[in-house]
């Protein structure tokens, strides 16, 4: 049982994992990255993880990969742009056949967690381990990658502000509202 | 994993479709008599004794209407679209209880489908997944009405959400536990509303705006988006947007009463089957407030939606959350 559930849930990563590399359709290739974490979650789910299964499905699943299709929507990257023919790849279907079939799998095995659980493994994705481990044991690396993530967020922003508009620029924004 | 577990839970199940969807047909036809009454109006009373068979009437029409789907669209997401939408929310009520167990037929009982100690983060993470039926059915619509309205409740429950999120930390501090039967043992002696009334009415606006509804109705927008993301669907794909939403509207009311209302405990001692009574009597307050309040408001602009949810609800939940904190520690160590 817990073996055909891995397989299954396996199969839906791998598959969505090439559909993020093989989409022509950016959106479907994010949509496939959105299959590939539900996956993961769900594996996390069997190894009697829940805390860890639902921080990926509202971390990632709910709040990157929505900014990543909030991305494509606006600049509204579709595959007649990419230099391609119009035409659909055949194998595009049958990748969004997968990713749903993952969807469903997360919903079935959510729906029967006891079925899952696998005992002795609960010290390692409790609620209560985890933040002893993060904001005691492992306090200063944890403040070090935070502080890190927002170096990187200042970074991103300074490089892409236009030059020459720098500041005035900013300044003309700020009056205006 | 006996024969009996898989009838409890199957019997469950059921038992749970049945009552969300009756009761998304039920609380959409309160809605518009109690809308109407609002705007002086009589709404629909022609079907039936008071107009009580409406909910039906309106699923036959939906249900044998033609499904139209446009020539630019998307084909695939466009159909998907509306079930990824409903999913989520009907997913979202296996893990809300309502009373404690009762004992049938030997068994006891459990009055919810599962007990998950992560309950409340699990409906967090179900409902930011249920954006992606909104905003892809927006999307694959290819109509720029309906694109405007996706990207718009992308953002608006992204922004949303965060506030909810941080409101649940104050909750969770003072219960100690994710699960949502334990947060309401919790609250034996004490609603959670009385220590978190600030937490209470962070939460009410930030689930108006994450279930799209008045004031911050912005993905559909009549007056300026048409009708927004479903400008495009017909027939039964149309329907299953409002039937999920109303499902969404349950859920958060539903969360509310356990999370603030002490759940199905009422402050005096009552018997154990009159507890789902309490419960549902607590949720549909809510609702009804939720009701007059789109009777009563007029729609957020766009950038007053935002700066509202990142510039005020944000900092006043971190304050909540610092000021719980502080209290629970202090406490703790007296």
């Amino acid at each position: 049982m817990a073996m055909v559930g891995f397989l299954l849930l396996a199969g839906a990563a791998i598959a969505g994992a090439m559909g993020v590399v093989m989409q022509r359709n950016a959106l479907y290739g994010a949509l496939s990255l959105v299959g590939v974490f539900v996956a993961t979650a769900v594996l996390y789910l069997t190894l009697s993880a829940p805390f860890l299964a639902v921080l990926q499905l509202i971390v990632y699943a709910g709040a990157i990969m929505v900014l990543f299709i909030f991305v494509i929507m606006l600049i509204s990257v579709r595959y007649e742009e990419s230099g391609e023919a119009a035409g659909v790849p055949g194998g595009m279907k049958r990748y969004v056949a997968f990713g749903l079939a993952g969807l469903f799998v997360m919903l079935f095995v959510v729906l029967s967690f006891k079925m899952a659980a696998t005992p002795g493994t609960e010290e390692l994705g409790g609620i209560n381990e985890l933040g002893l481990a993060l904001y005691q044991k492992y306090m200063f690396p944890f403040e070090v990658a935070s502080i890190l993530l927002l170096v990187a967020i200042v970074g991103a922003l300074s490089i892409t502000r236009r030059h020459g508009r720098g500041l005035e620029g900013n300044v003309a924004l700020e009056e205006r509202h | 994993m006996t024969l009996g577990w898989w009838i409890e839970i199957v019997v469950k199940v059921a038992l749970m479709f049945f009552i969300v969807l009756t009761g998304v047909a039920y609380i959409s036809f309160a809605e518009r008599r109690i809308l109407a009454h609002i705007q002086s109006r009589i709404g629909p009373n022609r079907v039936g004794p008071q107009g009580l068979l409406q909910p039906a009437a309106d699923a036959l029409k939906l249900m044998t209407k033609e499904t139209i789907l446009p020539e630019a669209a998307d084909k695939i997401l466009f159909l998907f679209g509306p079930v990824f939408a409903l999913i989520p929310a009907i997913v979202a009520w296996s893990v809300i209880p309502f009373g404690e167990s009762i004992r049938l037929f030997g068994r006891d009982i459990a009055l919810h489908v599962t007990d998950v100690n992560v309950a409340v983060l699990f409906i967090l993470a179900l409902s930011s997944i249920g954006v992606y039926g909104i905003f892809l059915s927006g999307w694959a619509s290819n109509n720029k009405y309906a694109l405007v309205g996706g990207l718009r409740s992308s953002a608006q429950m992204i922004s949303y959400e965060l506030t909810m999120g941080l409101v649940i930390v104050a909750i969770v501090m003072l219960a100690g536990s994710f699960s949502l039967v334990d947060i309401v043992h919790a609250q034996a002696k004490v609603p959670f509303i009385l220590y978190q009334p600030l937490g209470f009415i962070l939460f009410i606006i930030g689930s108006l705006a994450e279930i799209n509804r008045t004031p911050f109705d912005l993905p559909e927008a009549e007056t300026e988006l048409v009708a927004g993301f479903h400008t495009e669907y017909s027939g039964m794909r149309f329907a299953i947007f409002a039937l999920s939403e109303y499902a969404n509207l349950m859920t958060v009311t539903s969360l509310a009463t356990l999370m603030f209302l002490g759940g199905w405990l009422m402050p005096w001692h009552s018997p154990a089957w009159m507890y789902p009574l309490w419960f549902a009597i607590k949720v549909l307050i809510l609702i009804f407030f939720m009701m007059w309040t789109r009777g009563t408001l007029p729609r957020f602009r766009f950038d007053q939606l935002m700066l509202f949810g990142w510039k005020v609800l944000l900092p006043l939940a971190l304050a909540n959350i610092v000021i719980t904190g502080l209290v629970v520690a202090l406490l703790e160590h007296k």
